[in-house]
């Protein structure tokens, strides 16, 4: 509807008419906040979440892990919250690992959970020792923030680590200096610091005279073997291979991170998806019942637009904007409230599903908002389409006459 | 003007018909002050939204300047209507959240730009009825009559040729009552048809046309 200026647009119309009970738009809006507000915290977790596992594998580089039986539990909870763990098997391994066809690069980690006494280490984090030798998942991403090899007394820290670069931190004893922080994941890479192995070797050496409480590192021991596939497609395949022919070890896929990370998330979501589902049919039986109401009470409003020579479809397009608009500013204070709730319990919520998660970037979360505000906008309107639609059915006479 | 070719209207009201208007036969030349008065139910509400194309007659043609208002589409009709007619309701009909000047300024919303009143004419209407230094205010913060007057101005903004007015000054003291009437009749001096439906059979004189309607059907006209 093109007006000049100062003539009074059907929008208009329908913002102002939201001024006419301040009371019951305020209930309409609270009850459109509630559900948008959870949808859109529901969404932003599972965006950073899914974010988070993406940037955590592709950080991760390696399609397999292989790590002592019963340990995949523990290296699920490492990988993706960063609580430290600790389990060896027998470097042999590596030899055989390397050996089974389709395996492209394998190359041994050695896990250390460092204590939280002062004693001993700067805090309780997870150290991962890597063969500078052999390694393809730690280097790539180490050329990115230090173009160069680590000195003896260099570590690298996740980006969750407290501590500057230069910054002193001892562990077991030994001294070490951070040399550079890696950018986020939202994984436990964040907790955890990173070390050539032969420093995590002679770190336990010197515990024994310079730690209270000497590291005990079995000798050829390692960790995990982390494996590269030349048809990461073959994975599930491979590791099966791997379970057959070794024995004592499990083998942890990509996938199975990814599956227990969606199982986690699933299981946040079986209480979300109730609290959305539930308000949002309150909600539009509200909207219904309200908008017949409103629809009623203007019978005579919308007769008058109509002699005054509007159209139908203007006259219902009057009542759908005013229930899109309520709608729309129900959904835009829902994804304020729901990104100020997400701000508070993020970690809580986090902590207690055992998830990861990453930020989203900034396409993604206007993309999100606006995506919530459509649908609470469009919700409304369709909720009013019926009272509106039966309404204009009425005559222009009988709407301005009707008592 | 209008031709009313045998337009019958009735009512269904649960079991029961009511006949509101009967085969009325009726002609409105341009430039007329046609008073309509009758009783209550006698179809005089309905008479003026037949010719206004407001509600559609069970039998019978409306032709307003030569066109069934029934044979066009919505759309056609109700620009038809914005264009042509300017409408003035019994009750107090201005939209409580916009002020005088956007409540005036209504009926060019239903046209494309350029081609209703706009905001200068709007001004002009609010001052020639009496409420110039009003038109920021909301429709409660005026009285009766001056809301009364806001719906006349807003009926006029688009220079309509016929003015359609049910009962505009019921409830109006008398001073009111008499300025409106005179804006009508100087209205119609300028060429502004006029179909005004009245209790108040004091103001018939004001009229050029008189017609009374009894049980929906015309009992006499002078």
């Amino acid at each position: 509807m093109p007006h000049s200026k100062g003539v009074p647009g059907l929008w208009r119309l329908a913002a102002l008419n939201l001024l006419r009970n301040p009371g019951r738009s305020i209930a309409v809006l609270l009850g459109v906040l509630l559900v948008a507000g959870t949808a859109f915290a529901g969404g932003l977790i599972t965006l950073g979440v899914n974010h988070a596992v993406e940037t955590g594998l592709a950080r991760l580089g390696a399609d397999l892990m292989v790590v002592p039986k019963g340990s995949v539990d523990a290296t699920h909870t490492a990988l993706v919250m960063g609580e430290p763990v600790a389990f060896y098997m027998d470097g042999a391994i590596l030899g055989q690992v390397a050996a089974i066809p389709g395996v492209r690069a394998a190359s041994p980690q050695i896990y250390v959970e460092t204590l939280s006494s002062s004693a001993c280490c700067t805090g309780r984090m997870m150290l991962v020792g890597y063969d500078p030798e052999s390694d393809f998942t730690v280097k790539p991403w180490l050329r990115y923030v230090l173009n160069r090899a680590l000195d003896p007394d260099e570590i690298i820290v996740g980006n969750h680590v407290l501590g500057l670069t230069g910054d002193p931190m001892k562990f077991y004893g030994t001294d070490f200096r951070i040399a550079a922080r890696l950018d986020p994941t939202g994984m436990g890479m964040d907790e955890t610091v990173f070390l050539p192995a032969t420093a995590v070797w002679e770190m336990a050496k010197n515990s024994v005279t310079l730690a209270e409480e000497p590291l005990a590192i079995p000798d050829g021991h390692v960790s995990a073997i982390l494996v590269g596939l030349n048809d990461p497609a073959q994975a599930p395949e491979i590791a099966r291979q791997i379970e057959s022919q070794i024995s004592g070890v499990s083998v942890v896929t990509a996938g199975q991170i990814t599956q227990g990370v969606s199982d986690d998330l699933d299981g946040l979501m079986t209480y979300l998806l109730p609290i959305i589902v539930g308000v949002l049919l309150v909600v539009l039986v509200l909207f219904v019942i309200l908008f017949a109401a409103i629809a009623h009470e203007r019978s005579r409003e919308i007769g008058l637009l109509r002699a005054l020579g509007a159209t139908v479809r203007q006259a219902i397009a009057a009542l759908l904007m005013e229930a899109a608009f309520m709608g729309g500013l129900g959904g835009l204070a829902g994804v304020l409230a729901g990104y100020a709730v997400y701000g508070l319990f993020k970690t809580a919520i986090m902590v207690s599903y055992t998830l990861p998660f990453l930020y989203p970037n900034a396409t993604q979360l206007i993309s999100l908002g606006v995506a919530v505000v459509a649908l609470a906008a469009l919700g409304g309107a369709l909720a009013a389409a019926y009272p509106a639609w039966r309404l204009t059915r009425l005559d222009p006479h009988h709407a301005i006459h009707a008592r | 003007m209008i031709e009313l070719e045998k337009v019958s209207k009735f009512y269904q009201t649960g079991a029961q018909r009511v006949d509101a208007l009967q085969e009325l036969n009726d002609q409105v030349e341009k430039g007329e002050f046609l008073m309509v008065t009758g009783r209550s139910g006698a179809g005089k509400s309905t008479l003026l939204s037949l010719v206004g194309g407001l509600i559609r007659p069970d039998t019978g043609v409306v032709k307003v300047e030569g066109k069934n208002l029934w044979a066009m589409s919505d759309a056609e009709r109700s620009q038809f209507r914005s264009r042509h007619m300017g409408f003035i309701f019994q009750f107090a009909s201005l939209i409580p959240t916009l002020s005088v000047l956007e409540n005036a300024l209504l009926p060019s919303a239903f046209l494309p730009t350029g081609q209703g009143g706009d905001r200068t004419r709007a001004q002009e209407l609010l001052e020639r009825v009496g409420l110039a230094g009003m038109t920021d205010r909301l429709p409660w913060q005026l009285s009766g009559g001056q809301q009364k007057r806001v719906a006349v101005a807003r009926a006029l903004l688009n220079n309509p040729a016929l003015l359609l007015a049910d009962e505009p000054t019921a409830d109006l003291d008398e001073e009111t009552e008499r300025e409106i009437v005179s804006l009508f009749q100087e209205l119609n001096r300028n060429g502004t048809t006029i179909i005004m439906v009245t209790h108040n059979t004091d103001l018939i004189d004001a009229a050029s046309h008189h017609l009374i309607l009894t049980g929906g059907r015309v009992a006499r006209v002078s």
